[in-house]
């Protein structure tokens, strides 16, 4: 950017006074809609160096280090001795200094500044519909479709080893912050505004001992002007609020879709709906209100050879729901459990070599995850894939995730929602297990001989509104009245007292505490702020009704187990 | 940029050196005892700070004061050391002292104070000034064994040279120019340079060439310390004191400072000097004889002639405690160089001082991002931590001082703290209890052959599923400083013990530590423990039992230390605990496994209306208010506002600070240690004597039912168990704050050992005396009384107990106040004691043992 012979120019004051400028300017809607994206699929145009981009990413490694920049630096003519200054920002490059000119390392007026670098990657498992660009730039989208894209979309393509999906299209950028200390922490979700520039990577230094062919490999930097969270109103713009009354009939439009989706099973698609909603909180050390899911009793995958090798579903019934959710939520990512991506892949990210490589559950705040367990087959898990089902475990049991940092994993907390699919019980541990009714299951296998044509797709006015629903009532603030809770307690201890009496199993402090967060998504489904009682009740019903089938179909299992072995 | 432009006013650099020269000459080591005190006033970290500095301070300091610098530098000459360490506190007093009080002494005008901003020029400053003030070698090194290669040479150089000189002069042609010799290209600082061995060295040679020691500055005591992030261009120049752990070694390299070259044309040495990480060799000889003759002499590099540094690269990461919430570790690349190099290793903790250089980009890279520059500290002074548990103590900020010292004043800290760890889960009092003497630990002792008594504690908690004993293992793997935690089943051979890998960098073989590595010196919490494999548990034999991991790989046997506490977790065997099986049934884990633990706790699911209530109310309460809800336990209702105010942080502390005590064991202690293992080896024997009669005898049922009481199997009395009372007692003489272990904690020890067994026992009908002691208040309140007595021991006079140490002991054991007070009152009636009217002291009439 801006170079000229500025001696009292103080880049702090500098840095502020752009930020303020380009705020100003671009303080609404269509005024950033305006600015190009820097697009993860290559099907955009790449942005000209030096110009403004917009990148909603999440970030990968916000301590990508701290690079000293010389904002003031002192020039030297070798030739002629003469001596000037140059002040600079928003740019890394050197290239504008004329030929005789060089820089005078040694000189005490050089003014040094630190940028502090972070490695930004676009957001994976991101839904096509809540990417950015994606309205505006149709007609562009269009005409850039036919041109051959391996030259254009090479170059964007990040390091595979720092995006969290491993050999999925993406996009990534070192955004250089230059405000002290305002780089958002790791695997936050952003959208920067800034400058963009091609530039040097510090840490693919190794690759540039090992290839000099590669070494000419320039890496887009943006330099960011200001960057701001992402928020629910970006993902859905131009939506009214949601009434209070509106959102029972909301919550009946979702329920009466998800059912469909499952195949008529209402009492799956109302847990489903409760498990699209869980939303973790972190009490102290204590996760609450997370609910994954294991909805069971879906086809098998037909054949080994479905194998992907990516992160996407393959069987037909999983694939369906996978899209189908994808279209409700703003982030979503499918983990197919097949043997080659549990044993290759790593789903911890991983700081042992000096460079934090990230790893599949490295994933943003409020992210979807589908795991599907019917294309699991028999086979080694090798240690590495044992590490990583573990570490999925832990996702679900502990929301959170352990950054392999030498001598010190950091264990660093999480919100994702997983949802796993399987033939029989998972061999994963989830809060919540749910049998498919029978017509559900022939439904979803059904699926899998013909093409997908068994769901009618909502209209986009409903999904905007279920969407909109969705992402609102999530994030509810809510609490437990005194009263509510005591009656709970009291109904725990008198149902513990029983249960011994009567020699059944009795309610564990895990179960309560289920029951417990049933009711609180029920009443958050509801749009209230409070728990009710006819939520409590509600949900001890959903739950017998759900151990009820659940226990239908294990001694049915039992019974005959001739039929089919579950893959676990 | 206020540093910048300090740095940016004018000093005089030749004035610096006649400073520095009077700094070195003049400057006397104050006799010890103000020292001290200075240092105690710092309240720094002096207290670990055993490096070179420090031990020729205590050769030194004693008696009357001593030029230290002085004396320094004549060892140097000696070539007894080759490294001058120069104190910014020496350089701070000596200015105070010189300023003699008539101009106050401010810091920021001050020589330290420059020193501390613009380390890297004051380097060379002091090196000028001691290169001027070395003295005389006391005795001749040139000719003892301690001549190296670079003697030699200098010998040979200057025999040539002076043979050239008088070939010159026998000849006396071409006088222009100065015979062969040497050729500085450079042109470093000759200015200063004097051999201290024969002062006829010319000039030309480089003064780094003939330096043989490095100058390195110790920050002063009060300097700050920081994290790496704190670390910024504010900072560039200057010396900086950060902590971190080091991840990354590198080898130990030798690095040019100066290179020697021969010209094979006219045979002159030049010398250049080295001052980036990279150089351009020199390959035409520029020597006055080769111009003239108009040669082009070829340049050759020698070796030997060339002097090298040790060089190493360390990086330094930031640890869990500097970084802020939900952010991950920053590092740091660290030079070490001369007397820094090899004083780390990875995984050590350290404080790194150095200076703080941007490094441009070179080559390639500068083209590219010319106006970008790397950073890295240069350090001067490398310091590694000891143990991790001192180091966050100090750590403890003012607030959490105060904490802890209320709690210790508030006489139950066992308890309360206890409480504390994992508060979300509800009662199980006596497991969170040994799970605090766990993180406590005892003290390793070293027996007078060098065998190690370990001092960590083991403890394994059996139990019902659902009775949060994972929850439990989490906990601690997460409060305690290297905690690792695993689980037994999804833990092959690596995760659990150490692996031989190939490095994928260099293709060399590393070792990797598994998670016991790991932990040592922590504690490795293990999950699922019965599922472990037959392998890995082979491995925790060794572990638990002499704190070290063998490894045989891949042709590479070694022993790795493994100085870890073992927490287990185990569910029974068929999942749920069967009281209708015996105990051995009930664990499947071998017996010698079992010995090797200090305490096994059997944790059953039973309901109980009240229990079940403050559960409920906890869970909905978590739920609702997004904390947890005060703990209320029986009968400390006062205390229950302030144990919520127990975060893990002040957790911390408290086990930081009473890992720092090591309380002694006192003779009649130890006695009364050993009467009470003879007697628990006595009711085992006739236990299983008992048994045998009843086997016997064929009671079928009755026999059964007997024998699932038993105690045998769990709580085999072994000589392992002697020292796990000794190690609880131990420790809990340590959170006690004590100054020597007591009754009170072997009897604490003794309670906590039995406790597995009274849960295992409370649903029993037909309990005998004993048992039903601890299930009434007053018996029991009054049995560890006489416990109490009986470790008096005094014969003849009535014996007397301290009303307050029988309070503390009574609340250890989980009782009230209350209970103790229905207790006394119950037996002052029947005439077996008497409390004085303060109610301080209780009196015995007649000694009623049991």
């Amino acid at each position: 950017m801006g170079s000229s012979d500025a001696e009292s120019k103080d880049p702090l004051v500098f840095g502020k006074a752009v930020q303020e400028h380009f705020r100003s300017v671009f303080c609404d809607e269509q005024s950033i809609d305006r600015i190009p994206v820097l697009d993860q699929t290559g099907s955009l145009p790449k942005p000209k160096a030096g110009t403004l981009v917009r990148f909603r990413c999440m970030v990968q490694d916000p301590s990508y280090g701290e690079e000293l920049h010389l904002s003031v630096a002192q020039l030297i003519n070798p030739a002629t001795g003469e001596i000037k200054q140059r002040f600079s920002q928003y740019t890394d490059a050197g290239q504008m200094l004329d030929h005789d000119w060089e820089v005078d390392y040694t000189s005490p007026d050089n003014i040094f500044v630190e940028k502090e670098v972070a490695y930004c990657v676009s957001i994976p498992g991101e839904s096509e519909w809540a990417q950015i660009g994606r309205n505006g730039h149709l007609e562009t989208m269009l005409e850039t479709m036919n041109i051959s894209d391996d030259s254009s979309s090479k170059p964007d393509t990040g390091s595979a080893k720092k995006f969290p999906l491993n050999g999925q299209n993406h996009s990534a950028a070192l955004v250089k912050f230059y405000a002290p200390s305002s780089v958002p922490k790791v695997s936050s979700v952003i959208d920067v505004v800034g400058i963009y520039e091609l530039g040097y990577n510090p840490r693919e230094e190794n690759s540039e001992q090992a290839t000099d062919a590669t070494s000419g490999a320039e890496w887009p930097c943006l330099h960011s002007i200001f960057h701001a969270p992402v928020s629910l109103d970006s993902i859905a713009p131009g939506l009214p609020n949601i009434a209070v009354g509106e959102h029972l009939d909301r919550r009946s439009m979702c329920l009466n879709h998800l059912t469909t989706v499952l195949g008529g099973d209402d009492l799956a698609a109302h847990y489903l709906l409760l498990h699209l909603l869980s939303n973790t909180v972190d009490v102290q050390g204590v996760k609450v209100g997370k609910l994954s899911l294991n909805l069971i009793g879906f086809p098998a995958a037909k054949k080994e050879t479905e194998v992907s090798g990516g992160f996407a579903l393959t069987n037909l019934a999983s694939k369906m729901v996978g899209e189908a959710l994808a279209q409700l939520v703003s982030r979503c990512v499918e983990i197919p459990f097949e043997l080659k991506l549990l044993n290759n892949s790593s789903f911890l990210p991983n700081a042992e070599s000096g460079d934090l490589h990230s790893g599949v559950l490295q994933l943003a705040h409020s992210t979807q995850v589908v795991c599907d367990e019917t294309c699991l087959h028999e086979g080694t898990l090798n240690e590495r894939g044992v590490r990583n089902l573990q570490a999925l475990q832990t996702v679900i049991l502990d929301q959170s995730v352990t950054y392999l940092y030498p001598f010190q994993p950091i264990e660093m907390g999480t919100n994702l929602r997983v949802l796993v699919l399987s033939i029989g019980k998972s061999i994963l541990q989830n809060d919540c297990d749910m049998y498919l009714s029978e017509p559900a299951a022939q439904f979803l296998a059904g699926i899998s001989n013909e093409s997908v044509g068994g769901v009618k797709p909502l209209d986009p006015m409903h999904t905007e509104q279920i969407r909109q629903y969705l992402e609102h009532a999530r994030n509810l603030e809510f609490s437990v009245p005194k009263d509510i809770s005591d009656k709970i307690s009291e109904e725990y201890a008198d149902m513990r007292r029983t249960a011994h009496e009567s020699k059944k199993k009795m309610i564990s402090q895990t179960e309560l505490a289920q029951a417990v967060t049933v009711a609180r998504l029920i009443s958050v489904s509801k749009g209230e702020s409070e728990l009710s009682w006819e939520s409590w009740k509600e949900a001890c019903a959903l739950e017998t009704r759900r151990t009820e089938r659940n226990d239908h179909f294990t001694t049915k299992k039992a019974q005959g187990s001739s039929t089919s072995s579950p893959a676990s | 940029m206020s540093a910048l432009s300090a740095i940016r006013s004018v000093i005089d650099y030749e004035s610096e050196v006649g400073k520095i020269s009077q700094f070195i000459d003049k400057f006397e080591a104050v006799a010890s005892k103000k020292q001290l005190a200075a240092e105690a006033m710092d309240t720094g970290d002096d207290d670990d700070e055993i490096d070179d500095a420090d031990a020729e301070m205590a050769e030194l300091a004693p008696g009357e004061p001593r030029r230290r610098y002085a004396e320094l530098l004549q060892r140097v000459a000696d070539r007894t050391t080759d490294s001058v360490a120069v104190r910014l506190d020496d350089v701070r007093e000596f200015e105070m002292q010189a300023s003699g009080g008539h101009v106050p002494f401010t810091f920021a005008t001050s020589l330290a104070y420059r020193i501390e901003h613009n380390a890297k020029a004051y380097v060379e400053l002091f090196s000028r000034a001691i290169d001027a003030a070395l003295p005389e070698p006391q005795q001749s090194a040139m000719h003892d064994a301690s001549a190296d290669v670079l003697d030699v040479l200098f010998q040979a150089r200057r025999d040539r040279d002076r043979r050239d000189a008088e070939a010159a002069a026998a000849a006396s042609a071409a006088a222009a120019a100065p015979a062969g010799g040497s050729a500085n290209v450079e042109g470093g600082s000759g200015s200063g340079s004097s051999n201290a061995n024969a002062g006829a060295v010319p000039e030309s040679f480089p003064a780094e060439l003939t330096r043989r020691y490095t100058v390195h500055f110790v920050p002063r005591a009060a300097a700050r310390v920081q994290a790496v992030r704190e670390v910024g261009a504010r900072q560039i120049g200057q010396l900086v004191t950060v902590r971190g752990i080091v991840t990354r070694v590198s080898d130990v390299r030798p690095s040019m400072v100066v290179a020697a070259y021969l010209c094979d044309a006219c045979g002159s040495e030049v010398f250049q000097q080295v001052k980036a990480r990279q150089f351009a060799p020199l390959v035409q000889c520029a020597s006055a004889q080769c111009a003239a003759n108009g040669r082009r002499g070829k340049l050759h590099r020698q070796t030997r002639g060339s002097r090298f540094v040790r060089f190493q690269e360390v990086r330094l990461q930031e640890m869990a405690d500097q970084v802020p919430m939900g952010d991950i570790p920053r590092s740091l690349t660290v030079h070490c160089y001369e007397a820094a190099v090899r004083r780390l290793s990875p995984g050590d903790v350290a404080h790194v001082a150095g200076v703080f250089l941007p490094q441009p980009y070179t080559g390639l890279r500068a083209l590219r991002a010319g106006l970008l520059a790397d950073t890295l500290v240069e350090a001067h002074h490398v310091q590694p931590l000891k143990r991790r548990y001192e180091q966050l103590a100090r750590a403890a900020s003012a607030a959490q001082y105060m904490q802890l010292a209320a709690l210790e004043r508030g006489g139950d800290a066992y308890a309360r703290v206890a409480r504390a760890i994992a508060p979300e889960i509800f009662g199980h009092d006596d497991v969170k209890k040994a799970l605090l003497l766990l993180m406590v630990g005892a003290a390793t002792r070293r027996t007078r052959d060098g065998m190690a008594i370990r001092g960590d504690i083991n403890v394994c908690l059996m139990g019902d599923p659902g009775v949060a004993k994972s929850q439990l293992l989490r906990f601690v793997a997460k409060a305690a400083p290297r905690g690792v935690y695993t689980t037994g089943r999804g833990s092959s051979g690596v995760g659990l013990t150490a692996a031989v890998l190939r490095d994928a960098a260099t293709g060399e073989m590393v070792l990797e530590g598994g998670a016991l590595v790991l932990a040592d010196n922590g504690i490795c919490a293990i999950d699922e423990f019965d599922k472990m494999d037959e392998a890995d548990r082979t491995a925790i034999h060794e572990v638990m039992e002499q704190q070290t991991i063998s490894i045989a790989k891949a042709g590479i046997t070694t022993t790795l230390n493994a100085r870890c506490s073992v927490l287990a977790a185990a569910n029974p065997a068929r999942s749920r605990y069967n009281p209708r099986l015996t105990p051995e049934e009930n664990i499947n884990l071998p017996a010698a496994l079992l010995s090797r633990f200090d305490v096994l706790f059997l944790m059953l699911d039973r309901p109980s209306r009240d229990a079940d209530l403050q559960l409920a109310r906890h869970v909905a309460h978590v739920h609702a208010h997004g904390a947890h809800p005060p703990a209320a336990g029986a009968g400390a209702g006062a205390d229950a506002d302030a144990d919520a105010d127990i975060d893990v942080a002040l957790l911390r502390q408290f086990v930081a600070a009473a890992r720092a005590r090591s309380p002694a064991l006192p003779r009649a202690v130890a006695d009364y240690v050993v009467g009470a293992y003879v007697q628990l080896r006595q009711q085992q024997q006739q236990h299983q004597q008992h048994q045998q009669q009843q086997q016997q005898l064929g009671h079928g049922a009755a026999a059964a039912q007997q024998r699932a009481h038993s105690r045998s199997a769990i709580a085999a009395t072994t000589p392992r168990t002697l020292l796990a009372i000794l190690r609880l007692a131990h420790a809990h003489a340590r959170v006690r704050a004590a100054d020597a272990v007591a009754v009170e904690d072997v009897d604490e020890a003794l309670r906590l050992m039995d406790a597995a067994h009274v849960t295992l026992d409370a649903h029993r009908p037909a309990a005998d005396a004993e048992r039903a002691a601890r299930a009434d208040p007053v018996s029991a309140v009054f049995a560890i009384m006489t416990r109490q007595l009986g470790a008096l021991a005094a014969p003849g006079a009535m014996p007397q107990l301290a009303y307050a140490d029988v309070l503390a002991r009574v609340r250890d054991a989980g009782f009230s106040e209350a209970d103790l007070a229905r207790c006394l009152e119950q037996y002052e009636n029947f005439n077996v004691l008497q409390v004085n009217l303060t109610r301080t002291r209780i009196t015995f009439v007649n000694t009623g043992r049991e």
